[in-house]
């Protein structure tokens, strides 16, 4: 009898584990749904939503807007998280709730995590979500935004407008990246200084520099990195300029009138051919394209192993604290442990390696299947207008607006406005508080001239590198000015434009030459292809589907000119 | 006088053990028959974002993705990757987990052999990241334990991680050491139902520890080791992407991209399901026509089958 009574518990057991189970993963029970993510502070961030669902439902009325925040800024932290602590998520949450009538939830993933997007897009839980518009608008999934153009234009500016919008003008969404150059070479100031050099100004001068290093070894053990990269890609993003002139760009061969791709360009051989000779020289980790970016790229510059970078900015900039810590950089001496040439590094071709990122089609789109989005936008016009003068704290500037609220959450609480030795009020983390809440950073596509305030200090007074840097390399391109602070390849063909039809997406084609080029490439770069067989790789890719690829950027060039 | 009892009296009789069997079936039935229907859209232009009502309203497309994966120049090295890739763990990992539990079987230091167990079985609750982690690590040019080693002994350093003709060897063999405990597991079961007066037998006879495992353990457990073999051979292009993905990289592609990786960057990171669908069926295709191959082949060489 005892034995047939435990059987039964044990059988009930079973079956209400298994019928549990089924339960939490059913497509009604959102909040567990949504909090299915890697990390427990994520968890917690789909705890706050739980709670947050239930008042909102209770409140009936109000509108409330879902975005997946899957631009990556929540990884731009030195701790590599964002995630707000759920006092600070929901004193954020309430504050834009209490001036604009609008619930805005987060989900906040770790970094860019595409596979769950899939599953919140279809499941109908976001009202929106960072991404490539073209992927999107062909089938129906986003919504068309030229009701809300002006005030998209008004706080993004009219070169952020174009790349989102398709050939026929309509807009898409709201853009990530404004025009700017992000790939300048970073150089250890101290270790210039101990090399007895000035900063480079021309690819001779880098390698003049880099080679030292090499020899000296200044980290120890063998173990100094002399150039910092992860990719060929990034390689061509910091030189390619100073070889090939119209840089990263597209380029039209007269000689067939086809549009053609920067890597079957003159001069890129030679590109090649010096990235063959730093891998082969040891300039470049032998390891450099395994490197895991942003993690081992930001590990390695604070650890202070690394001489010179050719990679995205905020891999050095997002680090420097820690880095300055690092290396017991001489503050005397140095504001920061890495300095960069304003000129840029000029190539043999005469020309700045570096060509100037047109922004591109990614930014945030909303589902069309929002129910609000009116609600959106008037989120979106409050968080970029003045701060009202109730709102209005000690020392801050006339020009500010609520733009800081959601990249880093609340004033007095997280952050305060703070004056600078040289007078100018920016911004500073308030000692012992969370850091990098960027939970609601949604509209960082924004005309930085709309968020000045958005820079902060150290108890010492020096700008924080990341901001310092952005500040001076990314104010003023997204005014449609010609004025820029770094010198640049600047493209003649609009990239965001050119886009591969459907059909073709559809085929092998694409994929495979895109993976045969990145193959290909690592083989040239290290020896192991010859680069006297570079014309026969281009006929290879023709081969493999490249020909349909030209053809389909060639025929929408036409289209467009 | 042969009384037929009806359905009813053994359902009755063993309701206990239905009552056991039921979550089971249940959960077969709702995660891997009801989705069953969703296999169409590997003939349809299927969005995710239209959900489970795109399924039904989506385009049918026909055989575009089944093209678009065999014309693929990457199909026939996708194909030989996966299959070399599944061989080779099949031949090292399962005669190892035998062997494992062989001579686990052998030991008689009760505490020695809970040790052991225990050790070999841990591996095996580590996720993939953080066992391709400790892989990534031990590999490394700059701290790694191997060229470390290398060094040592006054080599230079070699970039694993960027050869392709090592990532079959730590694949596997980081495979081998996360799961050859886990896998001993149900061997050591068998083993421990096998009756113990026939190794008392042998021993009498002057049988030593090999003549036992030989001659008694092996044909014991031969009906387990045939059933394993079948299910092995039947998913030997099932190689799953999650290890792989954290250990390459386009320098050895040539190597280690396999079909569910391939899927993964062309079907899901793109998120074209469709696509993903398609090969996954064909993948399925071949599973099935591989176990009923091996099970065909076991029946005839007089071994036991799955059915």
């Amino acid at each position: 009898m005892k034995r047939k009574m435990l059987a039964i518990f044990v059988a009930m057991g079973m079956v209400t584990g298994l019928l549990a189970g089924c339960s939490g993963g059913t497509a009604g029970s959102e909040p567990a749904t949504q909090g299915e993510t890697s990390t427990q502070k994520t968890d917690a961030s789909a705890d706050k939503q739980t709670e947050t669902s239930g008042s909102a439902a209770e409140d009936g009325e109000i509108p409330t807007i879902t975005i997946y925040n899957n631009s990556g800024a929540m990884v731009a932290g030195a701790d590599g998280t964002g995630i707000s602590s759920e006092e600070d998520y929901k004193m954020v949450q309430d504050y834009i709730l209490e001036h604009t009538g609008v619930r805005v939830e987060i989900i906040s993933p770790i970094g860019a995590d595409e596979s769950k997007l899939a599953t919140l897009i279809s499941s109908n839980q976001i009202d929106g979500w960072w991404g490539d518009w073209s992927s999107y608008a062909d089938d129906g999934i986003i919504m068309q935004l030229n009701d809300w153009k002006d005030v998209i234009e008004k706080y993004y500016g009219d070169d952020m407008v174009k790349n989102m919008s398709d050939a026929d003008g309509n807009l898409w969404g709201l853009g990530r990246n404004v025009s700017a150059t992000y790939y300048p070479v970073f150089v250890r100031n101290d270790w210039l200084d101990q090399m007895g050099m000035d900063m480079p100004e021309t690819i001779d001068d880098l390698n003049a520099y880099l080679y030292m290093v090499k020899e000296q070894d200044p980290f120890g053990n063998g173990e100094t990195i002399p150039l910092l990269a992860h990719s060929v890609d990034d390689l061509e993003n910091t030189f390619l300029g100073g070889y090939v002139a119209g840089g990263t760009d597209y380029w039209l061969d007269e000689t067939d009138g086809k549009l053609k791709l920067y890597w079957m360009a003159d001069g890129y051989k030679d590109f090649l051919a010096q990235a063959h000779q730093w891998y082969e020289d040891g300039i470049l980790h032998p390891e450099f394209l395994t490197f895991e970016d942003p993690g081992d790229m930001r590990e390695y510059v604070a650890q202070g192993r690394v001489a010179a970078t050719a990679c995205w900015y905020s891999r050095i900039t997002g680090v420097e604290e820690t880095t300055a810590k690092n290396v017991n950089l001489d503050a005397s001496k140095w504001t920061y442990t890495f300095g960069w040439n304003s000129k840029g590094i000029t190539g043999p071709n005469g020309q700045p390696g570096q060509t100037l990122s047109l922004g591109g089609r990614t930014g945030l789109l909303i589902s069309s299947r929002c129910e609000h989005p009116e609600a959106f936008f008037k989120v979106l016009d409050w968080a970029l207008s003045p701060v009202g003068e109730e709102d209005a704290v000690p020392n801050m500037p006339e020009y500010a607006t609520y733009y800081n609220l959601f990249r880093d959450g609340m004033v007095g609480k997280v952050w305060e406005y703070a004056e600078g030795e040289d007078g100018e009020i920016g911004t500073a983390f308030i000692p012992g508080q969370s850091q990098h809440a960027t939970d609601f950073a949604i509209f960082d596509g924004s005309l930085v001239s709309l968020r000045p305030a958005s820079k902060i200090k150290y108890a010492n007074g020096v700008w924080d590198m990341h901001d310092f840097f952005w500040g001076w390399s990314g104010t003023e391109y997204d005014t449609g000015g010609t004025a820029r602070s770094t010198p640049c390849v600047v493209p003649e063909i609009k990239q965001t434009t050119i886009i591969l039809n459907t059909a073709l997406s559809a085929t092998s084609a694409v994929g495979d030459v895109k993976t045969y080029r990145t193959e290909e490439m690592a083989k040239f770069l290290k020896g192991e292809r010859d680069l006297d067989t570079y014309d026969q790789f281009i006929e290879e890719c023709y081969e493999i589907g490249l020909d349909e690829m030209i053809d389909s950027y060639t025929e929408q060039y036409n289209a467009q000119h | 006088m042969n009384h037929k009892r009806s359905l009813w009296y053994y359902i009755k009789r063993d309701r206990f053990m239905y009552l056991l069997l039921l979550p089971g079936v249940v959960w077969y039935f709702i995660f891997h028959y009801v989705p069953m229907y969703g296999v169409i859209i590997a003939f349809k232009d299927y969005k995710p974002f239209f959900g489970i009502e795109g399924i039904f309203t989506s385009k049918w497309v026909g055989l575009q993705w089944f093209r678009k994966f065999f014309q693929s120049v990457y199909c026939a090295r996708l194909l030989k990757n996966t299959f070399l890739l599944s061989f080779y763990s099949l031949a090292v990992n399962f005669p190892s987990a035998i062997l494992l539990a062989l001579f686990l079987n052998e030991l008689k230091g009760k505490l020695f052999k809970k040790t052991v167990q225990t050790i070999s079985y841990l591996p095996h609750f580590l996720s993939a990241v953080i066992v391709c982690g400790i892989v990534r690590e031990m590999v490394s040019t700059d701290s790694g334990l191997f060229n470390a080693l290398i060094k040592l002994f006054g080599g230079k350093p070699i970039p694993f991680l960027s050869r392709p003709e090592w990532f079959r060897t730590i694949y596997i063999s980081s495979g081998l050491w996360q799961g050859i405990g886990w896998s001993s597991i149900i061997y050591l079961a068998a083993m421990s139902g096998l009756d113990q007066e026939l190794y008392d037998a042998a021993r009498i006879d002057g049988a030593g520890v090999l003549k036992r495992m030989r001659h008694i353990t092996i044909p014991g457990i031969r009906q387990v080791i045939s059933i394993q073999l079948i299910l092995a051979v039947g998913g030997i292009l099932s190689v799953g992407a999650e290890k792989i993905l954290l250990l390459y990289n386009p320098q050895i592609y040539s190597t280690a991209d396999v079909i569910s990786t391939y899927v993964y960057r062309e079907g899901l990171g793109n998120q074209n399901y469709s696509f993903g669908t398609a090969v996954g069926l064909f993948g399925s295709l071949v599973h099935m026509v591989l176990i009923l191959g091996t099970n065909f082949i076991a029946k005839k060489m007089g071994e036991e089958g799955i059915w």
